[in-house]
């Protein structure tokens, strides 16, 4: 088992790679009582188009199918769920679907071995029929309508709608009502066939616990199962375009005032000279430096009432980083203007910076508090750069008032969407 | 865990001292009898003394200096909790330990004394420019309430019940209420809050509580005595038949909320029995009886809410479904709950749900907040401690549950209609 120090804040997170295919990642902290086991299968909502290797056709399926999925893997062969299982021990058991993963999730005080093990073995044996497909069908519509009551999630789909012609970023993870109605049994059981495999999965488990236990227990559950050969999915390549979809695009929904989201669409490489993890950490900086609570700019749209709530953020999707800027305003059109000179004159002091950077060299001790949360760095870890960054101090204390100006001279301001949510007439 | 109460005259320190976290968490809570009236301008007082002070006259300065004290948090939050309103200021901060700076320990604590008992007055009056900030934002928060199904429906269906309950009132007050508000008035009512609220502060951390209390003491000027008290609980009256309200909404889903009157419950019932009740009812899951009938045999709903509102002596189910399936979930609600008190609960459904509030007491029991709040209500009105009520559990049987059915009344059905399906 390979042990990896986190430099700077001495913290350390245990790695195995499970019958040489599934890798576990352990966090120790014997002053809980609690364990927390995530286990992460990379398949979520973009993946509706792939090819099964030896295969020459692409399969399509429904959108929302992962999310589907997830609802049906809770059903056991013997007609229980999951949920009855963990009862016995008081455990708590849930699940959620990304755009990118599915991640099934136990919180636990007591009975570790059993919790873990169960965990793999209700997501790893396949059990799906028509009553249950038609049962949860009901259940998911429900959730998809309550999910449309909710003007921030209708924004953040619509927004990411206006952004991107082909990645499946552009639709809502649970799908449409129509392409819940049409997802059928065999169009479960072929996603979970493909995709739901130790070679594709990930698990993380965090808190008080033994980590040469822990990887023992789950080489021997994994060693017991007879499982299929997997099916080395090849997803098919979307090519996104690097202009947006609609420059501007007014909705109407369940508001009292406008919301808005203002995003640029920045392909990754035109930054491509730079650290990909410094790269994550100098878009936060700017992000905050201009947009945050430190910044002028909020400073002065709240002085002069032109808006009653602001955030901003960066986020990476495949070939591209979007810097987002989230707001609630009366006036939407002094708002957009003021928020794209903005972005037009990015700025950072080197007092500014400094400050900053302290800032987030304290985050990162305080990240490895509490276990949910370390386990989700984890995961974020994984998912971004499929390795645990075990120098994220160095990467920080290396950023420079150069480096983050090279960024910012880099920031083309072309590709933008802007999507408002207006108040019902 | 070590827990601690430090007296002085005109507060008191209640402090955890634990290595459990990296982080400490304080909480300087002022609270008092709630005065309908009053919410609103207290919530803005709260806002409004956590957005700037005389030292930093802006937001931006305050947050500077947050970063500078190695990101730190400071926030503000106003809370009716039955007949009570507690405004508390939130402080999280990295433990010294991490720090090299030997005053770090005495700055981290000094400030946000410095921030309350230092707001940025002239001539009797908080300064215009935060005023109309904090103003513009809370009277948006207001007309956003109407944007969340839930929120929106629990306040009519309250509202609907008794408009002149406390129960039925917004913390954030209403927007004539606001309007109503100048500099000068905030002010008064400052002078006010600080004079007439009790005060207690929570501190949980890896700290030298003696050095830390001290510390406080010093930076914290509070020298007005209170001699009152305050009665938690509000005694909202049971009907005799239940009230039906429909209203037309402009939502998706029809919204659902039934408000049960806890009649002549006890103390020890609503805080340890009641708990166990709404585990087996709702609170549970899919497990739970409400849950199973709605979602996993009729499909009517995703999911399903419980509120166990004790110190207004309510007890509240909420659900979001299609239209047409509103009278079989209520029927089957009302079912769920009359069988309850027949005492149809088995012992191994009593075993279960046992089994999960001890798990969500040990996680709790991991978590800063949860345990400052779990103490702050028990040094304000005398609830158990986490420590004990793994014990107080064990002894619940199903009798006692039977016990706490038979006292739930049915007091209002409300139905916030959906608008129909949207093209």
């Amino acid at each position: 088992m390979k042990e990896i120090e986190i430099k700077g804040i001495k913290e350390k997170i245990y790695y195995e790679k499970i019958g040489k295919q599934m890798p576990i990642y352990i966090w120790k902290n014997e002053k809980v009582k609690g364990v927390f086991s995530a286990l992460c299968v990379r398949f979520g909502s973009i993946h509706q188009e792939f090819k099964i290797e030896g295969e020459n056709k692409y399969n399509k399926v429904p959108s929302g199918i992962a999310h589907f999925l997830e609802h049906l893997n809770f059903y056991e062969p013997d007609g229980t769920t999951a949920t009855d299982y963990y009862a016995q021990y008081g455990s708590e058991v849930n699940a959620f679907t990304t755009f990118d993963y599915t991640c099934y999730h136990v919180y636990a005080t007591n009975a570790i071995k059993e919790n873990l093990d169960h965990l793999l073995d209700f997501v790893l044996t396949p059990f799906f029929n028509k009553k249950m497909v038609n049962k949860e069908r009901n259940i998911i519509i429900e959730e998809l309508t309550m999910d449309k009551d909710i003007p921030e999630t209708k924004l953040y789909f619509t927004h990411y709608a206006n952004l991107f012609h082909k990645y499946k970023y552009n639709e809502t993870i649970t799908g449409t009502k129509e392409d819940v109605e049409k997802t059928t049994l065999e169009d479960i059981e072929l996603v979970y066939n493909t995709f739901y495999h130790p070679k594709n999965m990930f698990l993380i488990v965090t808190g008080n616990v033994n980590p040469y236990e822990i990887v023992k227990n789950v080489e021997e559950n994994i060693k017991e199962k007879k499982l299929p050969a997997y099916k080395n999915p090849k997803l098919k390549k979307m090519k996104e375009p690097t202009y947006v979809v609609n420059d501007l695009q007014e909705v109407e929904g369940n508001v009292e005032n406008p919301k808005m989201k203002i995003s640029l669409k920045l392909p990754i490489n035109n930054f491509k000279n730079i650290d990909p993890i410094e790269l994550r950490m100098i878009f936060s900086l700017i992000v905050n430096n201009n947009f945050g609570p430190t910044s002028d700019l909020k400073e002065y749209l709240m002085e002069q009432e032109l808006i009653s709530y602001m955030n901003a953020s960066r986020s990476f999707i495949e070939n591209f980083i979007l810097l987002t800027i989230s707001l609630e305003t009366k006036y939407p059109k002094e708002a957009i203007k003021a928020i794209k000179e903005q972005l037009k004159n990015l700025e950072i002091t080197e007092e500014s910076l400094k400050r900053k950077v302290n800032a987030s060299i304290a985050n990162l001790v305080l990240n490895y508090d509490d276990i949910m949360g370390v386990n989700n760095l984890i995961q974020e870890n994984i998912l971004s750069f499929n390795e645990i960054v075990d120098n994220e101090m160095e990467h920080l204390e290396n950023i420079t008032i150069e480096k983050v100006m090279q960024v910012i001279k880099k920031i083309d301001t072309k590709n933008m969407a802007i999507t408002i949510l207006n108040p019902k007439k | 865990m070590k827990y601690k109460k430090f007296e002085y005259d005109t507060f008191t320190i209640y402090t955890i001292q634990t290595d459990k976290f990296k982080n400490c968490h304080m909480e300087i809570t002022f609270y008092d009898n709630a005065k309908k009236e009053e919410l609103g301008v207290r919530n803005f007082l709260v806002d409004m003394l956590c957005h700037s002070s005389k030292k930093y006259p802006k937001r931006k300065d305050l947050v500077v200096k947050l970063e500078e004290l190695y990101q730190s948090f400071f926030y503000g939050v106003s809370s009716k909790v039955g007949n009570m309103v507690i405004s508390n200021f939130v402080y999280d901060f990295l433990n010294p330990e991490y720090i090299k700076d030997t005053e770090y320990l005495k700055n981290v604590l000094s400030f946000p004394f410095e921030i309350i008992e230092n707001p940025n007055i002239e001539k009797e009056a908080f300064d215009e420019r935060s005023f109309k900030i904090i103003k513009k934002r809370i009277l948006a928060d207001i007309a956003s309430l109407k944007e969340n199904a839930t929120n929106y429906a629990f306040r009519r269906a309250l509202f609907n019940m008794d408009k002149n309950s406390i129960t039925a009132a917004s913390v954030l007050g209403t927007k004539e209420e606001i309007d109503k508000i100048t500099p000068e008035s905030l002010y008064q009512y400052y002078r006010k809050f600080y004079e007439n609220s009790l005060c207690n502060i929570y501190i949980i951390g890896n700290l030298d509580m003696e050095e830390t209390t001290k510390i406080i003491s010093r930076a914290f000027h509070n020298n007005c005595v209170k001699n009152h008290s305050v009665e938690p609980f509000v005694d909202n009256k049971a009907r005799k038949k239940e009230l039906v309200v429909k209203e037309k909404g402009n939502f998706g889903q029809t919204n659902l909320v039934l408000g049960f009157n806890l009649e002549k419950m006890t103390r020890e019932e609503k805080f340890v029995a009641l708990t166990v009740f709404d585990e087996i009812l709702c609170a549970g899951g899919l497990k739970s009886k409400i849950y199973n009938a709605l979602r996993e045999e009729n499909q009517l709903c995703y999911s399903v809410s419980s509120i166990c509102s004790r110190y207004d002596n309510m007890y509240y189910v909420y659900v979001g479904l299609e239209d047409k399936n509103v009278s079989l979930a209520i029927k089957l609600i009302k079912k769920c709950v009359k069988e309850m008190a027949q005492g149809k609960i088995s012992e191994e459904e009593l075993k279960m749900a046992k089994k999960q509030l001890y798990t969500s007491l040990e996680i709790v029991i991991d978590n800063q907040n949860s345990l400052i709040n779990n103490y702050t209500f028990h040094s304000i009105v005398g609830t158990p401690l986490y420590e004990d009520l793994k014990e107080k559990y064990k002894e619940i049987t199903c009798k006692d549950l039977k016990s706490v059915g038979k006292k739930f009344k049915l007091n209002f059905v409300y139905e916030l209609q959906s608008k129909g399906e949207e093209k």
